[in-house]
């Protein structure tokens, strides 16, 4: 479904924050993405979607070139593409339903949408992801008012209004308490399991990672090292993952 | 002791040395030329007086090469060089006070030379501030007891007063956001457009404003030409149709270009670039050379052919030359920074005409429509336009990035990002400044009055000009209140929505 070749990302200032990464994800996978800070997690995920412009390699979503996509194209691309961010990145001052409804842009009639006008069916739509996240009552609340965990509920339930066909999670639970990351991580489990949506997903913690993923991919300073089962993942690899001298903390 | 600046210079760092030299050879030219500027009544009488002042470089540079010997130069602390804590100091190190440092000591003696030397030349002179305080009484005597019956006339002008502001205010705030999207380098730097489309899409616009104008003036040829109407219908519908055409050949050229691109002609669009490019190189050789004409030897194009003819031809066939050598470079798909350009010079405009007070921007109106409070709001409104455009620009930039990368990624255009993304998050700063904008409106529409603009500022000048004290003191208890007023009210308001 995702095809990833000798991908490469050289910011400006020399980091090189991807090195020939190449990886391939099929359907209905949760795939998670550990590694140490700057490893390059990040801008894998925003590489996917071409948030951040890749400087060599490709990606080839569904056959399609991500990386060559005129604008239109990358545009609707993206809308199948649904992605969930570790600082929530809501629009504070505006209401909940607003900022799920944001989700359909690329979808409805853009001109209607300049004018905060969406079709009724999507507004039930949303309302409707708002229940299955479970933050139904709190549609019309200011985002800011909200706390860390329903902020995130609500991008979750954000991305489904684009019912995509791939989610891109990055570190969706770095900000949250150990029992609301699980709570998060339960709810891309379920769209996983039920919807067949493929997801991918940024962890810190390992046990997280081998908790809810059913593949799991280690970045190394820009390098792919590691492309496994979760199970596969024991102290060796650990060690060479997170550095000789880590230490396994646990969130369950 | 170590020797020498000059040998420093050798040594790493060199760029480190350099700014440090600089920083010494800038503080020790000011401070004789200050010194000297001090005494430039005399000066001037000297035969060569103008080349002291000159004398203070080389003096300067002397001075900051002794002093980085010696090793008690200011601008080696600047640059990070010396430190004023030992290098021995372990653990907290106490600061010297400053007037034990030598940056503090010159600093001091910077600041001391300056002050002495702003007293001269501003002119204080507190003699005549102490002296001169019986010439008050008759005056004072006067603004003390307001003449009441003025009060009529005043609030008339008042009121035209605050709506001189109102209005002003009003107009300029559509105005001004959609400028300040334009000079907001988050979102103009992301914009760019192939070379080919943009070079052809210029050439249709020039031609469709072209058109639009011939269109304008053959429709009104039968009509009398000057009719009141007629006038106002060329006036209003010509600028406009004009730009209608400059648009849609614009959009015309660009989908011809994009067309022709995409279907991989190569030649003929690498050619078109190419025109264009020297076209526009050959025009841009003229608009200057006409400039340096017209600003250096105050002549016109015509006479600079007529005079100096064949150079004015070379210019502009070196204007093609180094416009196609621009345009050879590039092929016609290549992107062209069009946000950038566009932020550079939106940003440059709205600096200049802030630059320029709403005062003399008054004088300028009052010459072309009359006097009135119209050219005063005017005046006001493009000096807010500016100001506000400024403002709102800052504001978008400071934006979280977040919310906008989100919403990108749902696949929506430039425009909903920017309206859902962008607009909720600078609504309450862009409220504020709107107000803050008024109250200055408010105040200045009171005086703009003085040049011909309209308002309570008229009769204030008027009255002062005839010595009706009295009266000038109506004026000002009037304006007082009023500002004072809507200056409490807007900041209730503020309060309410922030």
């Amino acid at each position: 479904m995702l095809e990833i070749r000798h991908l490469t990302k050289v910011y400006e200032g020399g980091v090189r924050a991807l090195e020939d990464v190449s990886l391939t994800v099929d359907e209905g996978e949760f795939l998670v993405v550990i590694g140490l800070s700057g490893s390059g997690k990040s801008t894998l995920m925003r590489c996917i979607n071409r948030l951040v412009e890749p400087t060599g390699g490709q990606v080839l979503y569904r056959g399609i070139d991500v990386t060559a996509a005129s604008p239109e194209e990358l545009r609707r691309i993206r809308r199948r593409i649904a992605m969930v961010f570790q600082h929530f990145n809501l629009v504070r001052r505006s209401t909940v339903l607003t900022n799920v409804l944001s989700g359909r842009l690329g979808y409805v009639n853009p001109w209607a949408s300049l004018l905060h006008r969406f079709p009724p069916q999507e507004v039930q739509r949303a309302m409707q992801n708002l229940e299955r996240v479970g933050i139904a009552e709190k549609a019309y609340a200011r985002a800011d008012t909200l706390s860390g965990g329903q902020q995130q509920r609500v991008g979750i339930a954000r991305a489904l209004m684009q019912e995509p066909e791939l989610i891109l999670a990055d570190e969706p639970v770095s900000a949250l308490d150990p029992a609301t990351s699980h709570g998060v991580l339960r709810h891309l489990e379920a769209i996983n399991r039920d919807d067949g949506i493929t997801v991918i997903c940024n962890l810190h913690f390992l046990d997280l990672a081998r908790r809810y993923g059913t593949r799991i991919v280690a970045l190394k300073e820009g390098r792919l090292i590691f492309d496994g089962k979760p199970a596969e993942v024991d102290r060796g690899w650990f060690r060479e993952i997170y550095g000789q001298e880590a230490e396994e903390v646990g969130v369950s | 002791m170590r020797w020498g600046a000059m040998r420093c210079l050798y040594g790493s760092g060199w760029s480190v040395r350099l700014k440090a030299l600089a920083v010494d050879w800038l503080i020790w030219t000011y401070l004789p030329a200050a010194a000297l500027y001090y005494f430039r009544g005399a000066i001037a009488g000297l035969p060569y007086g103008r080349w002291l002042y000159g004398a203070s470089i080389p003096v300067g540079l002397l001075m900051a090469i002794l002093l980085q010997a010696l090793g008690t130069s200011v601008g080696e602390r600047v640059a990070g060089l010396v430190s004023e804590v030992p290098a021995d100091t372990v653990g907290f190190a106490l600061r010297r006070p400053w007037y034990r440092t030598q940056v503090g000591l010159t600093v001091a003696l910077v600041c001391l030379i300056t002050l002495v030397l702003g007293w001269r030349i501003t002119q204080i002179n507190l003699y005549n501030v102490f002296t001169r305080a019986d010439r008050m009484a008759n005056m004072t005597d006067r603004l003390l007891r307001p003449y009441w019956p003025a009060l009529g006339a005043l609030v008339e002008k008042m009121i035209e007063t605050i709506f001189l502001a109102l209005m002003a205010t009003v107009i300029a705030i559509p105005i001004a956001i959609l400028v300040s999207f334009f000079a907001a380098r988050n979102l103009m730097h992301r914009v760019t457009a192939p070379y080919g489309t943009l070079a052809v899409g210029f050439v249709f616009a020039v031609g469709g404003a072209w058109l639009a104008s011939r269109l304008v003036d053959w429709a009104l040829a039968p009509l009398a030409a000057t009719a009141i109407d007629v006038v106002l219908v060329r006036g209003v519908s010509k600028p406009l149709l004009m730009l209608v055409g400059l648009v849609a050949g614009a959009i015309l050229g660009g989908r011809t270009m994009r067309h022709l691109i995409e279907s991989g002609r190569h030649g003929a669009t690498h050619g078109a670039v190419v025109l264009v490019t020297a076209v526009l190189g050959a025009m841009a050789a003229y608009v200057l050379s006409s400039f340096v004409a017209m600003v250096g030897y105050a002549a016109s194009w015509a006479i600079f052919v007529r005079e100096l003819s064949p150079w004015p031809y070379v210019v502009l066939a070196v204007g093609a030359v180094a416009g196609t050598g621009v345009g050879w470079r590039k092929s016609a798909g290549d992107s062209f920074p069009l946000g950038q350009v566009v932020y550079t010079v939106v940003r440059f405009i709205l600096n200049a005409t802030r630059s320029i007070e709403p005062f003399v921007w008054a004088l300028v109106f009052v010459t072309w429509f009359r006097l009135g409070p119209f050219p005063g709001m005017v005046a006001l409104m493009v000096h807010s336009i500016a100001s506000l455009g400024k403002l709102y620009s800052e504001q978008i930039e400071s934006i979280e990035s977040g919310p906008l990368e989100a919403v990108r990624a749902t696949g929506a255009n430039e425009l909903q990002t920017v309206v859902y993304a962008v607009v909720p998050q600078i609504v309450p700063p862009f409220i504020a400044f709107t107000i803050y904008r008024w109250d200055i409106n408010v105040r200045m529409s009171t005086i703009i009055g003085l040049v011909g603009g309209g308002g309570i500022g008229q009769l204030l000048f008027q009255y002062q000009n005839l010595g009706q004290w009295r009266s000038v003191s109506v004026a000002v208890i009037l304006i007082v209140a009023v500002v004072m007023t809507l200056d409490y009210l807007s900041a209730r308001v503020r309060e309410r929505i922030i």
